[in-house]
């Protein structure tokens, strides 16, 4: 048999291992996906044959070599094998008192190499029990000149590939018809002794079982090495194959769904349920006794084997855990549906669940307690952890892992999170968890932060009051390193009803001191590390998660831009149905899919309102549709907007839809608030119009609701309210489509930023018009004329087409605007103000800045705000200079030449006032000239003439004074009004008749309360202001 | 940067009929006071017309100065390092600028004092009831 040319296509195995040390029964759905994976050979050699285990990794691989031309002389050869081998050679009974057989050489530490003289009876390997959790034999036996492999206690199970006399493949087996195998298969898989008498012909020899029996039975007597089985007493893994090379086929798959066979096989010395064979038949006359495996253990072995290559996965999670957990209980389960005795089956899942008292609530009794528990956006959980994994370099001590880094580079949505600071902690230190209630938000926050190893501090935001004591609590948290035990995440729940308790303050003060210190590192930088690690008291070294519902509730709003703001969406509802299904079947409430899924929907995802309904349910033990409760609800209005514009697909038609929306607005009962969503957002949206014809009803119907609620609120009509949700009906049946999408905050900001822009536009007028000259004021007088008729002219007239090169070389022309133009900003008080750009340089700005009145769009505005810089530095100069002549000028005027003031009154064109403006000048220059002549009597005449407004003030206080100025005032007056404007010398002449005395007593007068100091607090240091040498020079 | 020409006069002209004692004032008789503080007076300051303050009295170190009817101000005299120079501007002729090489734009500085002490009132007038200036 062995020489035939058919023999050397390999058989190739690969077995899966069953764990049957604590569970009776195999589960037959797993053996029939073992014989699934048998898997095709791949050939190695044409002479010769051998088995092959594989995973689909090919992590291991053994291979029974016969060498063609030597017969009876095998290789053995095992590559790549998740185990250090240690060698037992020619161990057993029969092969000890023989010469060594075998000789065996490591090739690598995970190959090893064979090489048999003869076809050895028993040639035993076993896996160091040292670096394996699993020791193991590998047992080469040959029986009348064929070879087999046993490979007992490995994590492989045990595979004894035998040759069995060829007699037996052509026994007919009676078994039953190929398509009913499964089913027979499940039918049987409880029972052992189901087989008929005549099938134990096929079985192998009675001492080979018995073998295999024995080892069980006696802890593997026939092996020397018993303390590696001892280990493994309590799990025994045995699986047993027999293979059956019929003559003729060697045809690959031996077993695939159809033509395969399988059926329970009793064994002579299995009865005491350790053992489970089965014995499976392929279309091709091939015959297997098998054990059923089980994928748990060989999971495990994977994990060891190749640790670094599956421990690497970027989210710090055990993933291949995680799935053995997953596959066992999937067992587990259907274990116990199987046997339909829950209880009984005392496993780890089950172990976490069978003290539970009836009275708890599911929803905590059923909380996902595991990463692989969650169910909920994957995208969020993952997010969540990655962010809770960047502060793994700070909290762990890990190295920085840069891979991830660089893929989440592309990601612009996870962009935001690459930013790290010199710890490498993510760019913002709180995260922000906001979504509807019930849909896990504190339950993945708590599993999330177990999972990366952190211990939970839970903090609800709304029992703990007074922030000194949350400042000591979130304090101490972060700062306290806690002896054995892991470090903490914090968890702030409800973070949105903490807000007069001052917790927000508290989180920003942690928050802000941490951002102080980062950048005092900063500064300080990497090579003083010394100073910097001082200063680590401050930063904020453990994550901190906030979770909350409504993200823009006006406590958060200081937190929101410190904060990574993650939503937390609902779970679709195909993944949410299975697992109350699930709680359903353990709870023994027997409820429907297609209930479930209503349930989900109408509860809009929310997982915990459907656990708790089922529980309330249960005590009926029914649920309908009917009976399914809908809970209060406080929906954000601009949720409900959203919801406006979109298109529902779980209402069948339009009319079901805008009753939806309808119900939806009544219930939140912010009509207002709504409808002004709708009307701000629909200009945005997608929707098919003809003619302007939707917005026109739109219209409509918000003059409509205008009008209710006018007669609601104003005549106190109340029963009307009953319409005012329909406008928003009226909204969604028009302008709801798939294509929008909503932003949120987007609704939130653009009403309260026209309000704000309204209430600053407001002030601006009013100062305008508060600054400008009483004939002003009367000729605009409200805002929106200014705003129209004023702002923008007055906007041209400030800004003159100018094209100064030199403030000397100036045209007539330009002079004459330039003046025109001072004056005008003289007269609203208007100013050109420098300042420094970011950019270094400096710009002059109008101020007020009317440009904001007059003009639209933001890049003009942003243009006239800062203008030509040397045209307005030419008006700047120009007016500093008009002020000073102005208000000497004044004096002047005050000074009784009244006659000038009305003359200044009349010229107002351009030329009045330049005309004016030079003389005034003049009349300055006279005046000074005037004074400098004069003698001191002379000078107490114009003084006179100077305190002339403050006349009433005098005579308050000093009555009897009256009669000696009167005649001096009057003859002043007369000069005045007589003289010229030049005729000012003259003015000496006139007061030269009062006495120096008189003066005196008025000054006396004058200076009571007249002459004070204002105190300037502070340094005097502090006013100091930079004068240049040029400054100094110009002035001189 | 502009430049002149400087003229120093070593001696300048003493007043000796100056209210101030010998330690405080300077050559022309003047002496500096400086307050914390802005001055108000019923007239414009860009006037160059004298207006009285108040009364200044010294004590030793120590100076009171009386502004208006309501307010006294406490101070002390101190030296004022680097000193404090006075500068006038001189316009000459244009020939006679041309004769001495004087800066080309016609500026030249004389030197008029060099003060090296003012009295400093730096605290908060204190206020007055009611007195009557003699």
């Amino acid at each position: 048999m062995e020489g035939e040319e058919e023999l050397a296509t390999d058989l190739l195995f690969a077995f899966d291992l069953i764990e049957d040390g604590d569970v009776p029964e195999e589960d037959p759905s797993v053996t029939s996906a073992a014989i699934a994976t048998i898997s095709q050979p791949s050939t190695s050699g044409v002479s010769t044959k051998g088995s092959e285990i594989t995973d689909s990794g090919a992590a291991c691989q053994i291979q029974l070599m016969e060498k063609q031309q030597e017969q009876g002389e095998w290789d053995f050869v095992i590559k790549d094998s998740p185990f250090d081998f240690v060698i037992n050679d020619n161990v057993g009974q029969d092969s000890s008192t023989k010469s060594p057989l075998a000789t065996a050489s490591t090739i690598s530490m995970n190959e090893m190499k064979l090489s048999a003289r003869e076809a050895p009876d028993t040639l035993t390997l076993a896996g160091d029990t040292e670096t394996t959790d699993f020791p193991f034999r590998i047992t080469l036996a040959t029986e009348d000149g064929e070879a087999a492999i046993a490979i007992e206690d490995s994590p492989l199970d045990k595979i004894e590939k035998k040759s069995l006399p060829s007699a037996l493949a052509e026994d007919d087996l009676g078994l039953p018809p190929p398509d009913d195998w499964h089913a027979q298969m499940i039918k049987d898989a409880p029972d052992f002794d189901v087989l008929p008498e005549e099938e134990f012909d096929i079985l192998p020899p009675e001492e080979e079982f018995d073998n295999a029996q024995n080892a069980d039975d006696t802890q593997d007597e026939n092996f020397a090495t018993d303390d590696l089985d001892s280990a493994n007493t309590v799990q025994r893994r045995k699986c047993y194959l027999e293979a059956q090379q019929s003559n003729s086929d060697s045809q690959i798959p031996l077993f695939d769904g159809q033509s395969s066979e399988v059926r329970p096989l009793t064994l002579p010395h299995s009865d005491h349920g350790n053992a489970f064979y089965r014995k499976a038949k392929g279309s091709n006359g091939r015959e297997i006794v098998l054990r059923a495996r089980s994928r748990f253990l060989f999971n495990t072995l994977r994990e060891s084997s190749s640790g670094d290559k599956y421990k690497r996965s970027s989210y710090g999670v055990d993933i291949e855990k995680i799935m053995l957990d997953i596959e066992k209980e999937d067992r587990d389960k259907k274990l116990r549906i199987l046997q339909n005795e829950p209880e009984t089956v005392s496993t780890k899942y089950d172990a976490l669940f069978a003290n539970n008292s009836e009275g708890e609530l599911w929803v905590e009794k059923w909380r996902a307690k595991k990463w692989i528990d969650l169910i909920g956006d994957e995208r969020t959980h993952r997010t969540l952890l990655r962010w809770l994994q960047q502060w793994s370099h700070v909290v762990f001590k890990n190295p920085v892992s840069a891979a991830p880094n660089k893929r989440r580079v592309g990601n612009s949505n996870a962009g935001k999170l690459v930013q790290t600071d010199p710890f490498h902690r993510p760019h913002k230190k709180l995260l922000l968890l906001h979504g509807a209630p019930g849909l896990g938000k504190t339950t993945v926050a708590h599993v999330a932060a177990r999972q990366a190893g952190y211990d939970v501090l839970e903090i609800n935001a709304s029992d703990e009051r007074g922030g000194a004591l949350v400042h000591d609590k979130i304090r101490g948290a972060i700062d306290s390193h806690r002896v054995g035990t892991k470090p903490v995440c914090i968890i702030i729940d409800e973070i949105d009803g903490g807000a007069e308790s001052g917790f927000i303050r508290v989180l920003l003060d942690i928050l802000s001191s941490d951002s102080k210190a980062t950048q005092q590192g900063h500064r300080t930088s990497a090579n003083d590390s010394k100073n910097k690690r001082k200063k680590t008291a401050k930063y904020l070294l453990r994550p901190v998660i906030a979770i909350c519902n409504d993200p823009f509730v006006s406590a958060l709003r200081s937190l929101r831009p410190l904060a990574e703001i993650l939503s937390y969406r609902r779970a679709p509802t195909p993944n949410i149905v299975p697992r109350l299904k699930e709680i359903c079947a353990r709870e023994k409430l027997f409820v429907d899919s297609r209930t479930l899924t209503e349930l989900v929907d109408s509860m809009d995802g929310d997982v915990r309102g459907c656990i708790n309904t089922l529980q309330f349910d249960m005590s009926g033990k029914r649920i309908g549709s009917s009976s399914v409760g809908q809970k209060d609800v406080n929906v954000n209005p601009n949720v409900i907007v959203g919801r406006v514009f979109k298109v529902d697909k779980h209402c069948g038609n339009k009319e079901e839809s805008i009753r939806a929306v309808i119900e939806k607005v009544e219930r939140s009962a912010e009509f207002d608030k709504v409808v002004t969503g709708c009307f701000t957002m629909y200009p945005s949206m997608y929707y098919a119009d003809d003619m302007l014809a939707k917005p026109v009803e739109a219209g409509e119907w918000l003059h409509f609701y205008d009008t209710l609620s006018h007669s609601i609120y104003q005549d106190q009509h109340l029963d009307l309210a009953a319409y005012l949700s329909y406008p928003v009906g009226a909204f969604h049946s028009m302008f709801s489509s798939n294509s929008n999408s909503l932003k949120e905050y987007a609704i939130a900001k653009t009403d309260y930023e026209a309000y704000e822009a309204k209430k600053s536009n407001k002030d601006l007028v009013k100062q305008i018009i508060g600054s400008a000259s009483a004939a002003t004021q009367q000729s605009f007088r409200n805002g929106s004329t200014i705003c129209t008729e004023l702002a923008p002219y007055l906007m041209h007239i400030v800004n003159p087409k100018l094209n100064p090169v030199n403030a000397s070389i100036v045209l007539e022309q330009e002079r004459i605007m330039t003046m025109h133009t001072v004056d005008v900003m003289i007269d609203f008080a208007m100013k050109y103000i420098q300042q420094r750009c970011d950019n270094g340089t400096y710009v002059f700005r109008m101020d007020p800045p009317i440009e904001q009145l007059a003009l639209f769009s933001t890049q003009d505005k942003d243009r006239a705000a800062v203008g030509k810089y040397l045209i307005r530095q030419c008006i700047s100069q120009e007016m500093e200079r008009n002020m000073l002549l102005r208000a000497s000028k004044r004096n002047v005027v005050a000074a009784g030449s009244q006659t000038l003031g009305v003359k200044r009154r009349k010229s107002d064109s351009l030329d009045g006032v330049d005309h004016e403006a030079q003389e005034s000048e003049e009349d300055f220059r006279l005046l000074h000239k005037a004074k400098r002549k004069h003698s001191a009597s002379n000078k107490a005449g114009l003084m006179s003439s100077f305190f002339k407004p403050d006349r009433t003030h005098v005579d308050v206080t000093d009555p009897e004074e009256e009669k000696p100025i009167n005649p001096s005032r009057i003859s002043f007056f007369k000069s005045q009004t007589s003289a010229t404007s030049t005729g000012l010398s003259g003015l000496g002449g006139h007061s030269r008749q009062n006495s120096l005395q008189e003066w005196q007593e008025r000054m006396k007068q004058l200076r009571e309360g007249r002459v004070w100091v204002q105190f300037h607090e502070g340094f005097s240091n502090a006013v100091r202001k930079p004068v240049t040498w040029s400054d100094f020079w110009r002035d001189l | 940067m502009p430049s002149a020409t400087f003229a120093f006069n070593v001696c300048p002209a003493t007043d000796e009929s100056s209210y101030f004692p010998r330690v405080l004032r300077t050559p022309t008789g003047l002496a500096l006071i400086e307050i914390q503080g802005t001055l108000h007076t019923a007239q414009p300051s860009s006037d160059s017309t004298p207006s009285e303050l108040g009364k200044l009295t010294l004590d030793g170190k120590t100076a009171w100065l009386w502004i208006g009817d309501h307010q006294r101000m406490e101070g002390s005299i101190v030296d004022l390092n680097p000193p404090f120079g006075v500068l006038r501007r001189v316009t000459r002729k244009q020939s006679e600028m041309e004769e001495e090489n004087g800066s080309p734009d016609g500026t030249a500085v004389e030197i008029v004092e060099v003060i090296r002490k003012k009295i400093l009132f730096t605290s908060r007038p204190e206020p007055i009831v009611n007195r009557k200036m003699t």
